[in-house]
């Protein structure tokens, strides 16, 4: 009987190449890495003005997608909505690639990462970045551990150890807290009135409760096209009514944030959502970006409203794209930039990452992909023989 | 009992060190003598038991199996878990030299809630592996005191083993991990009542050995500190056959080199041998071949055998009269 590590061992011709195609790119990554170790940051477009980008807003994001892996977990084990105990362990595992990268997005933003051990050996409980490490490394663990352990009692057939269940409790209110911790380093700095408010982290949650379940369905739909196991249609439905409330919630808590903006106009908060969606001084690198996140929201609302679209499986993989891209470039890079614009003086200095910036985020995608492709293949794999 | 004897060898071997040289000054004895002799020990121990190995005859194949054979071609055979070919063998070797491969397959039976359950025992062999490895990158990386200039794979290994700075000071990740992983091989010895039952004095010298070159390295390292480039000096002479000792070094030093003197001496005559051991078991660096090609026993003497033909060239015509029949007429 081979253990479950191996089934990640063994695969068609396609797992392969796709494993191979992954394992090339995060090789082009660390090729770039290597070089921005060499030259530091300075090969990124990150500048005095604008020190958070690319990297940033894609931890931001991520961070997102694994707190929602509590979008399953909870209904599954706190209300017992069983159709979500075909697809429980996909949550976890995809919280446990999405935390992966978060770390690696630290680690890459980092311009002198050879002191990263400094955050525990001088820690610093008044500083949120020390709590967020806590907060990411608890959350890792707890379910690399759950899901681990749950997957190998399904594979024997027995119940799941008893120590478990305790730690799925605790996991719970700790996928919230990954992201308002998040939130938090944004909101408590007072120079930067683009984050400086008490919604951000609820539209953290919000976005990511969308964001996360969208991926997880656009991932069960190809577990379902490529593998013999079938994650049920019932819990796609499912998670499509959460990703519908999630998503008009995130507009609405977006549109709150207008109105506080232009109809107080206050200048602090204008000038941010003037250089996202019109253009500042002459400067609008992301204006056509953020229209296609404008675009790309409503196309996923509408889709997602509609119960015939929502029920269409073709539809609802697009609408499922469009949340998942929309909210991609909202979070992963327009929120993080427009707070640093304009700067203290006033003035406008504009981001755009570079080639090995981008390069050295793939990389890190990669890695994250890979993982997630091992676990999800271990995971079908004891599930496609627990089937039979 | 067997711990304590090791831990007390182990503490009396570092006390004879610091004896010999920081009060009775035989930095001679423990700079140059002992280390030549060791590796002559080393060496010789090696050579002794490959080479008895190599003379066991080995006259059938006897390969542990766990996969299909390669058969019929309608069958999926199982290359590596049952090699054919000596290529698939070796292989074979060098994925459990490399990774461990056989120690990654353990399972352990437990029963819950009355149903028999094999969860995968991953910790000793995640804890052997980063152990190994650990253990092979810090010893490459001690290249840079015997070799002149130091080659580039060297440094570039201390570069990523030394990723992480603490204090403007390198912090090598193999330092840390080695003492962890020695000490979570300790530990198991001593909690797990049935691997502490069958453990002997010769499964814990060698952990408290080895534990106590790593911690007498880092303290050399990064607390108590020696002239490094007294110390190069005194390596490039041992290599280059013409040993010095020079003045100054500190007695952590010689603790240190005395210590792993004592470990390549013990090393052939002791389980660690299986270094080279590995390589040379019949279980594993055989081909499956059985079926497919004979093997004769090298030293079968010649069997004076009588075929069926020979009997029955004898008695041809008595079997035909009694109406026995035969195979040619």
């Amino acid at each position: 009987m081979l253990t479950m590590l191996e089934k990640a061992f063994t695969g068609s011709r396609r797992y392969w190449a796709w494993l191979l195609l992954l394992l090339i790119l995060t090789g082009a990554g660390l090729i770039c890495y290597l070089w921005q170790l060499d030259r530091g940051l300075s090969i990124t477009g990150l500048s005095r003005d604008v020190s958070w980008g690319l990297y940033i807003g894609q931890f931001t994001f991520l961070v997102g997608v694994a707190a929602s892996a509590v979008m399953v977990v909870l209904p599954y084990y706190l209300h017992n909505i069983k159709e979500f105990g075909r697809i429980a362990i996909f949550g976890e595992f995809l919280a446990v690639a999405a935390v992966v990268m978060c770390v690696l997005f630290i680690l890459v933003d980092l311009g002198k990462p050879s002191r990263l051990l400094n955050i525990v050996l001088y820690p610093s409980p008044n500083s949120l970045m020390f709590w967020d490490m806590v907060a990411l490394s608890g959350y890792l663990l707890l379910n690399l551990v759950i899901g681990w352990n749950v997957l190998e009692s399904e594979r024997n057939a027995v119940p799941p150890p008893r120590w478990v269940r305790p730690l799925v409790y605790i996991s719970i209110p700790w996928a919230i807290s990954i992201h308002t911790v998040t939130a938090f380093l944004y909101a408590g700095l007072p120079d930067k009135h683009y984050w400086f408010t008490a919604i951000t982290a609820a539209r953290f949650l919000a976005s990511a409760f969308a964001s996360g379940p969208a991926l997880l369905i656009l991932l069960c739909l190809l577990v379902r096209r490529f593998t013999r196991f079938d994650p049920g249609r019932g819990a796609l439905q499912k998670l499509a009514t959460i990703v519908t409330y999630a998503m008009i919630v995130n507009v609405l808590f977006l549109g709150f944030e207008l109105f506080t903006a232009l109809y107080s106009r206050v200048p602090g908060h204008v000038h941010s959502f003037e250089y996202l969606f019109l253009g500042l001084e002459g400067h609008g690198r992301l204006v056509p970006l953020m229209w296609t996140f404008v675009a790309l929201a409503v196309v996923a609302l509408v889709l997602l409203l509609n119960p015939r679209t929502r029920a269409g499986e073709t539809t609802l993989a697009a609408a499922c794209l469009a949340v998942f891209l929309s909210i991609w470039i909202e979070k992963g890079l327009g929120f993080v930039v427009a707070g640093f614009i304009p700067n203290a003086f006033g003035h406008v200095s504009e981001y755009w990452p570079t080639l090995p910036e981008a390069l050295i985020s793939l990389g890190v995608w990669s890695i994250g992909f890979l993982i997630l492709t091992v676990f999800y293949k271990i995971a079908v794999t004891v599930k496609e023989e627990v089937g039979q | 009992m067997g711990i304590r004897v090791s831990l007390f060898a182990v503490l009396a071997l570092i006390l004879v060190a610091y004896v010999g040289v920081a009060l009775l000054g035989l930095e001679l004895l423990f700079g140059v003598i002992m280390p030549y002799a060791a590796m002559a020990a080393f060496l010789a121990g090696l050579v002794y038991h490959v080479i008895k190995w190599a003379r066991s005859p080995v006259p059938f194949r006897i390969p542990t199996t766990c996969g299909q054979q390669r058969a019929l071609p309608w069958i999926k055979a199982s290359e590596v878990d049952n090699p054919s070919t000596a290529v698939s063998a070796a292989a074979r070797v060098a994925l459990e030299a490399l990774l461990f491969r056989s120690l990654l397959r353990n399972t352990k039976a437990e029963l819950a809630d009355g149903s028999l359950a094999y969860r995968w025992e991953k910790w000793l062999w995640l804890g052997g592996l980063l152990f190994h490895w650990s253990l092979l990158v810090i010893v490459l990386r001690h290249l840079r005191f015997f070799t002149e200039p130091v080659p580039g794979f060297v440094n570039l290994l201390r570069d990523l083993d030394g990723f992480l700075h603490v204090n403007l000071q390198v912090l090598y990740i193999t330092d840390i991990v080695i003492l962890l992983a020695v000490t979570y091989l300790f530990l198991r010895r001593v909690v797990i009542p049935q691997v502490r039952y069958i453990s002997l004095p010769g499964d814990y010298f060698p952990l408290f050995l080895i534990l106590s070159i790593a911690l007498s390295g880092i303290l050399m390292a990064h607390f108590i500190r020696v002239d490094v480039v007294a110390v190069k000096e005194l390596a490039m002479g041992l290599v280059t056959f013409s040993p010095t000792v020079p003045e100054g070094i500190g007695a952590i030093f010689y603790i240190h080199l005395f210590l792993v003197s004592v470990l390549l001496a013990y090393f052939p005559s002791s389980k660690l041998i299986h270094m080279v051991g590995i390589f040379l078991s019949p279980t594993r660096n055989l081909p499956n071949d059985s079926r497919r090609r004979r093997h004769v026993n090298p030293w079968n003497y010649p069997v004076d055998v009588h075929t069926y033909e020979e009997y029955e060239d004898e008695f041809r015509e008595k079997m035909k009269k009694a109406d026995i029949p035969v195979e040619r007429y």
